[in-house]
Formats: structure tokens, C-alpha cells, sequence
């Protein structure tokens, strides 16, 4: 059974029980179909936080290796809950590389420290577009909570009742934390377009 | 209200749906970035692992090496606190009195305190002594009556002492 995905740029994507089914069969065509199915979501999680394309390959490479690992031992027992397990592991190995790059990242020397200009489109990911690099600059001041509930729902297309099983929250919490991410990210945006308003007008006068 | 009704976007307040649709459009953005061939290599480094024919990373045995500068924060608080500790013991050593003193140096101190007391008692008493004239003449008696007695002792024959022997007898 195939089922179209919200991208409508990709084809049609297989069944998940189907898939999922064939996968603990050891089936190669299913494993295919998982990767379709869950290969972009997990890239774009990643990327969400690292926005390094090759490192978000990197994780996306490892999540599938540990969830293809896990189902051969015997580790995985279908309940429903693919989805949920699934990110589950993408959110722990992102988190493991966020801390291993935050370390690896502390200059030691003051010499090689270098100054960011936090208002520069994303270098790693070419963005040029303005409106674009000042919606990531939002999410990524948002609290780790809020930003992990958006970028489950935005990214990796999760939905509300799968993020709360995610998260081991009432499906209320997760939705309240939704709307209060959307305002705080709102007003985000607001505030920066007034700032970027008066640098323009003190730049004139 | 049913899951597809929870996630569809009509739900979400006016206010708040443009920075919704911003946040879809972004995220189909991050998924459609991929490069080309992603999911070929995707699944051409996982598929054996879903069938153990890869085996899994190789434990890396990670040697922690500390840097030069913590050597040196390390040996220099050693050797702080070995001072520390050093100078603590040789000063506790070299300070403190003894609590109960040996019996033989406390005997000596006693004997030491009774000669010395006698001594100055001698002393006076000799000064005393020769410059008293009294004292002297008593002395001079004494003498006389000392040789009264050895006279009388020398009197005192065999005969008179064969005599009481025999009465014993």
C-alpha cells in the first residue's frame, strides 16, 4: 500500500506497517522504503540544529545504522511506536555531536578566536535569503523545549500526538507549547524587523 | 478532535498561521537540501547492518592526554600540598612537650631541687657556725666530755671484764 508523503516533490511513499514489516524481515526493498520514507526528516532535524549538510548526512547516516543494527539483534519490537523510537535516537546522536562540537569549539587561544557576525547569511548552507536566515536565527533563540517541539512538528513532520509519545508529555503540553513557540517566534521576528528598521534610519539621517 | 484534525494548520490561531506557514515552508526547505544521490548512499552504507554483514564501528580506545599546562597545575598543587603537609609534621614534631615526661628526668629534676637546697643550708650553717662564739665553746665542751669518756673507756680493764664473765657464768 502506498500512501503520497506532504512533500510533492518526492513519489509516492510505501505503507509505514508494510515497510516496517518487511524491514524485520530483513527485506532489502523495505529497508529502501524506510530510508525514503524517514531518510529526509532525520536530515532536516539534523540540519535544523547543525546546518552543515555534510554533518547532517553524517547523523542521518548514523541514526539508520543504529536503528538497522538494533532491528538485526532482535532490539526492536513493533508497537506502533517506529516514529517515536526513531527520533528518539536522531534527537540523542544530534545532541552526542552538538556537545562534541561545543567542546571541540572553545578556543584555548584569544588569538583564534573569531568574531561572528550573527546577522550574515549561513555560510555553511549558502542562505542568502534574509527572511529565511532570520526565521533559523528565531528557532534557535527559542528554549531547548520549545525549539524541540518546532523543529519535530516543522522538520521532521511529526505529528502532535507522535511528538507527545516522543516526548512523554499530555498531547495538551505539547500542543501549548506549539502556540507559545509560534508567539515567541512571532514577536522574534517582529522585533528584528523593527531593529533592522532603525539601523536603516540612523544610517540615512 | 482526531490527530489529522490536531495537526491541521486551520487550528492554529490567526495570528500565529503565518509564522506556521513560514515554519512548513523552512522545513520542506531543510528536507528538499539534500544532495543529489542521498538516499543511494544512505542506503548503500546501512542495508548490511540490517543483515549483520557489517559488522559494528570498532570501539576506539580513547586516550585522555592531558595538556602541558595541567602537568604542570598538577605537579605544582602536589607539591604544594606535599610541602603542606611536611612542614606540618616536622613542626609538630619539633614543638610539642611531652605530656607524661620520662620518670628518670623528672627523679633528676627532684634530686637535682633537694641537693641544691641543702647546699645553701650547709653553707649558712657553716658561716653561722664559725662566726659564733657560743657555738664554739659548745663545741669546745663537747670535745672535753669526749675525751673524759675515752679516758674512762681505757680504765675499763680485763680484769673488771674476766670478773662480769665469770658472774655471768
Amino acid at each position: 500500500m502506498w500512501v503520497m508523503t506532504d512533500d510533492s516533490t518526492g513519489p509516492p511513499a510505501p505503507d509505514v506497517a508494510g515497510v516496517l514489516a518487511g524491514v524485520l524481515r530483513g527485506d532489502d526493498v523495505a529497508w529502501r522504503d524506510l530510508v525514503r520514507l524517514y531518510g529526509r526528516r532525520v536530515f532536516a532535524l539534523a540540519k535544523s540544529r547543525c546546518r552543515d549538510d555534510e554533518l547532517a548526512e553524517e547523523i542521518t547516516q548514523s541514526v539508520f545504522v543504529t536503528v538497522a543494527s538494533t532491528i538485526q539483534r532482535g532490539g526492536y519490537a513493533e508497537q506502533g511506536k517506529f516514529e517515536s523510537w526513531l527520533f528518539r535516537i536522531a534527537m540523542n546522536r544530534l545532541r552526542d555531536e552538538m556537545r562534541r562540537r561545543s567542546r571541540q569549539a572553545e578556543p584555548t587561544d584569544p588569538s583564534t578566536m573569531v568574531v561572528t557576525d550573527t546577522h550574515a547569511p549561513d555560510a555553511a548552507s549558502n542562505e542568502t535569503d534574509p527572511e529565511v536566515s532570520l526565521l533559523r536565527r528565531s528557532i534557535s533563540e527559542l528554549g531547548d523545549a520549545d525549539r524541540e517541539v518546532v523543529e519535530l512538528r516543522h522538520h521532521a513532520q511529526m505529528s502532535f500526538k507522535t511528538i507527545a509519545e516522543h516526548l512523554g508529555q499530555p498531547l495538551g503540553t505539547v500542543l501549548a507549547r506549539h502556540h507559545r513557540a509560534l508567539r515567541k517566534l512571532k514577536e522574534l521576528i517582529e522585533n528584528a524587523r523593527v531593529d533592522s528598521a532603525r539601523e536603516i534610519e540612523g544610517g540615512e539621517s | 478532535m482526531s490527530d489529522n484534525a490536531l495537526n491541521n494548520p486551520s487550528n492554529t490561531p490567526e495570528d500565529l498561521r503565518a509564522t506556521e506557514a513560514r515554519l512548513e515552508r523552512l522545513g520542506h526547505m531543510e528536507r528538499a537540501s539534500v544532495r543529489p544521490g542521498f538516499e543511494d548512499r544512505l542506503v548503500a552504507a546501512t542495508a548490511g547492518h540490517l543483515k549483520g554483514l557489517e559488522a559494528d564501528a570498532p570501539v576506539v580506545l580513547a586516550t585522555i592526554r592531558p595538556s602541558r599546562a595541567r602537568v604542570f597545575r598538577l605537579a605544582a598543587s602536589i607539591a604544594v600540598v606535599g610541602a603542606g603537609v611536611i612542614g606540618s609534621v616536622w613542626l609538630a614534631g619539633r614543638g610539642t612537650t611531652p605530656v607524661n615526661p620520662p620518670q628518670e628526668l623528672a627523679a633528676n629534676d627532684s634530686i637535682e631541687t633537694d641537693l641544691a637546697s641543702v647546699n645553701s643550708e650547709l653553707a649558712s650553717l657553716m658561716t653561722e657556725g664559725e662566726n659564733s662564739v657560743a657555738v664554739s665553746d659548745e663545741f669546745s665542751a663537747l670535745e672535753s666530755e669526749l675525751a673524759a669518756l675515752e679516758t674512762e673507756l681505757s680504765d675499763f680493764g680485763w680484769d673488771e671484764f674476766d670478773g662480769l664473765l665469770e658472774e655471768s657464768l
